[in-house]
């Protein structure tokens, strides 16, 4: 289908030019997708449609917990909320709105830098550590989501720091809302921590420090 | 393809200003006009039936995300010498494999992050023997993009063993920190939102807090940094 034109010489008017409109649009409105080539269509073309949104909060601010007030009792989710210290300078939460979001996954991470772990009056020193989030006002914990770090041995003798650690993390996860019926919310993304003493005696870690942290997000589109 | 309406004009004189708002181009918070040819093709709205079938080869590669790594599978050695015995922690020694820049034809978020294993010489020296004049060595990673410190992607490499002047049944490794036999795995990752199109240049460092006398370096295995660049 052509495209009709103005003659040289024609005068220009307001019905010839919706008539011209109208010949361009039809063609355009009429490519189906079964006309498309290989590679058709860029992003000269198409609107981005991957990414919902993406958030981080890249923190530089130490955070310590210790034995006495944060132990762990347990391998569990009911320990994590019940006793678990919450590292708030990793709290991700969209500064209190939490994110609406359609059906999507989500990809969350923390990864940070476990800066001491003193385990002077034992061995097997232990430091814990969970990223955990919520949706739609409800904590999810996962074990999958729990790591530790281990300071094997204690103080051989005064004289040298055997029992120090330092140690980088990193713990990815992905949540899965695309069978969410409607927009839901992510109200946030948390870190909590715990101190353990593994096999030895009381008293476990004296101090357990966290510094330079980041936890992010990004909700990505899902397949339709 | 997309479903942009007929053209209406009010009769009497042409108006160049209202043909073009309402047939070429009128950026409006719903795109109708040939503009939308123009990267506002949206298929669940534009498409005619909307029904979200636009086949996958149909779109160029890179138009949505695009993606850059690069890595290293063979050691590589960064020694402290490089350093000059230099205390300036701003004096830096690039680790290459860990570097990468790419550019961006499109305003994006960024994700963007490394991967390496590190097996550094360092030691804690106990020079008077008596707990008192403790010096722990380390190195350190930097990580920097377009320029910018990223100081919450910093990471520390301690002593791997440790040693007295005059040593009697001290051990030659620290099973506190890491060992010697252990290698570090780091792993950074964080997101920069509203970067612009042009170039990104992710760049790491390492700094040494070593004894001047001593001869020591830096290993990593493998390493891997990588950018993943979402459309915005």
């Amino acid at each position: 289908m052509a495209v009709d034109t103005y003659l040289s010489g024609s005068t220009i008017t307001n019905s010839g030019i919706i008539a011209q409109h109208q010949s361009v649009r039809t063609i355009i409105n009429g490519q189906s997708r079964d006309t498309l080539d290989r590679s058709a269509l860029g992003d000269q073309h198409l609107q981005q449609g991957v990414l919902i949104t993406a958030d981080v909060n890249e923190s530089t601010t130490a955070e310590s917990l210790t034995f006495a007030g944060f132990p762990i009792a347990a391998e569990t989710t009911a320990d994590i909320s019940a006793n678990w210290k919450r590292l708030t300078s990793y709290d991700l939460d969209n500064a209190g709105a939490g994110y609406s979001l359609p059906p999507c996954k989500v990809l969350i991470w923390f990864n940070g830098r476990l800066k001491e772990l003193d385990t002077t009056a034992n061995d097997n020193g232990q430091a814990w550590l969970c990223l955990y989030y919520s949706v739609n006002s409800t904590p999810v914990y996962k074990m999958v989501n729990v790591g530790m770090i281990h300071a094997p041995e204690a103080a051989f003798t005064a004289i040298v720091n055997y029992n120090l650690a330092e140690e980088p993390v990193c713990i990815v996860d992905v949540i899965d809302q695309t069978n969410a019926g409607s927009t839901w919310t992510l109200d946030w993304v948390r870190v909590k921590a715990a101190v353990g003493r593994g096999s030895g005696a009381a008293p476990a870690p004296g101090n357990v420090e966290f510094l330079q942290g980041i936890t992010g997000m990004m909700a990505f589109y899902k397949d339709e | 393809m997309p479903a942009i309406p007929a053209l209406t004009l009010s009769p009497g004189n042409v108006n160049i200003d209202t043909i073009y708002q309402d047939s070429i181009y009128g950026p409006a918070a719903t795109p109708d006009t040939f503009e939308i040819l123009n990267g506002g093709l949206d298929e669940a709205g534009n498409w005619t039936g909307g029904d979200n079938s636009l086949p996958a080869w149909a779109v160029q590669e890179g138009t949505f995300v695009r993606y850059w790594s690069t890595g290293f599978t063979r050691w590589e050695y960064y020694y402290e010498r490089q350093l000059s015995s230099d205390s300036n922690v701003n004096n830096r020694l690039t680790t290459a494999g860990l570097c990468l820049e790419a550019y961006i034809p499109w305003d994006c978020t960024i994700w963007y992050g490394y991967q390496a294993w590190c097996l550094q010489d360092a030691t804690q020296w106990d020079h008077d023997n008596n707990g008192v004049g403790l010096t722990q060595e380390y190195w350190d990673i930097r990580f920097n993009i377009d320029g910018a410190v990223n100081n919450s992607m910093y990471a520390k490499l301690p002593h791997t063993r440790t040693t007295q002047d005059d040593p009697t049944t001290t051990p030659t490794h620290d099973p506190g920190y890491s060992q010697e036999n252990r290698w570090k795995w780091v792993a950074k990752m964080s997101v920069k939102t509203g970067k612009q199109r042009g170039y990104l240049k992710l760049r790491t460092s390492a700094w040494a807090s070593i004894e001047p006398e001593t001869i020591a370096k830096t290993k990593m295995p493998t390493g891997f940094i990588w950018a993943l660049a979402l459309r915005t």
